[in-house]
């Protein structure tokens, strides 16, 4: 292949790489619990890192992944104040990191040009100091997601339990914000700061679309990133196009032919809609109209709902239970 | 300073919590000895959950002790002793396979970076038999039906080194059969030797196998011992009668 020839691509190629697994990594915790645009938010703050970098003529990676680590901790200490006034505060920092970063670019003349680039994702910005800092923080990240799975996992779903356990729960929470944040800063070249929010949860979304258990999907979804990941940078340097938007627009190609498989792979074992039958009091017996052209059964193409010790076919908007030679209305 | 016999589980001195600087339980001394089943009933806001969470550390209190197992809770650290299932409607899982679910009760004896030991594979086995679901192991646990899903967290909190089962509103939003089925599995496990606190709106199904009975209103305690005969005689006043909304001139109100 003659794109490996360039040292730029072998470069932005690693990155990318390291890109795709960390994003689903840390992702798959950010869904469970609830939070999907944590990244995004994370990504926006970011952006005044690297504005104040580009404004003092220091070197944008360590900064973004300062500012951004900073802004995740305030981020979590307003969470967990818990007041209501917390969800106009983080917009107000998101918000405020996104216009700090464009003014101080702007400032020192370099525009909005040099950030599209964070922004957007470049191939030809990652410098060789960069990557030994995107490998160390990446491994970090991999060995917290990976080795404290069940810690975080417990956290994410059930923070009481996971407190009445004895689990510093308080540290947790933090960590998962701070590790997001690295996370940001880590795909930014790659990806670029408003996108990186997708690689982070789409791949995940897919993988619970496509397997079972929390493990088994966090596996696939690092997969998944590293293949949009990858797709992406290389797509993008025959299409000259930023290759953030390269990997987004695959990860949700992936999301969306996920969709139709998921039916498929969920109709094996999909359960019938259940009605328990609470009252003791048998129904009063009431028979259905005349009903000759039509015999209920396992795959009639009525709705099938079990009801009690039997079973019911939705038709019409009533409920059809076999008795003997005609259905009862249930 | 130990206060309380050997047999003491859970053991309270004149608590007092306070939410945003109201006080929601005064004077709460209870206590729960080893073995016991006992129901913690009230109306709504009569404090309940409020009081299991103070008993768990979940919230500070602000007067008063708590003693666990005999230990002052700010000097309890053996919390595999414990199994919490709080009310179902808490606990927020959209991947997971149930016996992940059920893996997490193992944790307060887990160390972090470490694999699953061979005694924490057994005991979550056990504890998804102990329920019967060990055939949906392998199922995600957001497919459940709400009596599974509530069965799930119990084996959940069985699955470390428990003394002490708390539950919270365990038939909250499961319909009677599976309420009843519950009840003998809770029955079962106070005959094995597990001491249980659990939280009811009405004695339900457990009413014949509870030994004691805590009952709050409005934050206190009324009644200590037997399990109330009429769910009924401690609930709440009944309300005043609705005022209509509009009177007078304007017009007639139905």
């Amino acid at each position: 292949m003659g794109l490996l020839s360039f040292a730029f691509m072998q470069r932005a190629l690693i990155a990318a790489l390291l890109a795709g697994i960390t994003s689903p990594a840390i992702g798959a915790y950010i869904v469970q619990r609830r939070l999907s645009l944590l990244g995004d938010g994370l990504g926006h703050v970011a952006i005044a890192g690297v504005g104040l970098a580009i404004a003092t003529g220091t070197a944008p990676l360590p900064m973004a992944v300062a500012v951004a680590i900073v802004g995740a901790v305030i981020i979590e200490l307003l969470r967990q104040s818990g007041k209501a006034t917390a969800d106009v505060a983080m917009a107000i920092l998101f918000y405020g990191g996104l216009a700090t970063g464009v003014l101080l670019a702007g400032l020192v003349g370099q525009g909005t040009g040099t950030l599209s680039n964070y922004l957007f994702g470049s191939l030809l910005t990652i410098a060789e100091t960069d990557l030994w800092l995107i490998l160390g923080l990446a491994t970090a990240i991999l060995a917290a997601t990976i080795g404290l799975m069940p810690q975080l996992f417990a956290v994410c779903t059930d923070e009481d339990f996971a407190k009445v356990m004895g689990l510093p729960v308080r540290f947790y929470n933090l960590l998962i914000v701070v590790l997001a944040a690295i996370t940001v800063t880590v795909s930014m070249r790659t990806v670029g700061l408003l996108m990186v929010s997708a690689l982070m949860v789409v791949p995940v979304a897919t993988a619970g679309n496509l397997l079972t258990g929390f493990r088994r999907s966090f596996a696939l979804a690092m997969g998944l990133g590293v293949v949009a990941a990858i797709g992406g940078v290389v797509g993008s340097y025959y299409l000259n196009a930023p290759p953030g938007s390269l990997i987004v627009v695959i990860t949700i190609i992936g999301f969306v032919l996920s969709l139709p498989l998921a039916a498929i792979l969920n109709r094996r074992h999909r359960l019938e809609p259940v009605i328990e039958i609470t009252d003791p009091e048998p129904l009063p017996h009431e028979t259905t109209h005349p009903h000759t052209d039509h015999e209920h059964g396992p795959g009639c193409g009525h709705l099938a709902v079990v009801h009690g010790d039997h079973t019911d076919y939705v038709h019409d908007g009533h409920r059809h239970a076999p008795h003997g030679d005609h259905y009862d209305e249930h | 300073m130990q206060l309380t016999t050997p047999d003491s589980v859970i053991h309270t001195e004149s608590l007092l919590v306070e939410l945003g600087g109201l006080p929601i339980l005064r004077e709460i001394s209870i206590e729960v000895a080893r073995g016991d089943l006992t129901a913690l009933m009230g109306g709504n806001g009569s404090g309940k959950t409020t009081l299991v969470r103070a008993l768990l550390g979940l919230i500070p209190h602000q007067g008063g002790q708590v003693e666990l197992f005999g230990v002052a809770s700010e000097q309890f650290h053996d919390w595999k002793r414990i199994g919490y299932v709080p009310q179902r409607g808490a606990v927020s899982i959209k991947q997971a396979t149930v016996r992940e679910v059920v893996a997490t009760g193992r944790l307060a004896s887990r160390r972090p970076f470490s694999f699953l030991s061979a005694t924490d594979r057994r005991k979550i086995s056990a504890a998804l038999d102990a329920v019967g679901l060990a055939d949906r192991a392998a199922r995600r646990f957001t497919e459940l039906s709400g009596g599974q899903q509530q069965r799930v967290l119990i084996a959940r909190a069985l699955a470390g080194e428990v003394d002490l089962l708390v539950l919270d509103e365990p038939f909250a939003g499961v319909d009677l059969s599976v309420q009843d089925s519950l009840a003998g599995l809770i029955g079962e496990l106070n005959r094995a030797g597990t001491t249980v606190l659990v939280v009811l709106h009405e004695t339900g199904a457990l009413g014949p196998l509870l030994t004691n009975s805590i009952v709050l209103r409005e934050g206190r305690v009324i009644h200590v011992g037997a399990p109330p005969e009429t769910a009924d005689h401690f609930h709440e006043r009944p309300l005043p009668p609705e005022k209509p909304l509009l009177s007078g001139p304007i017009g007639e109100v139905g």
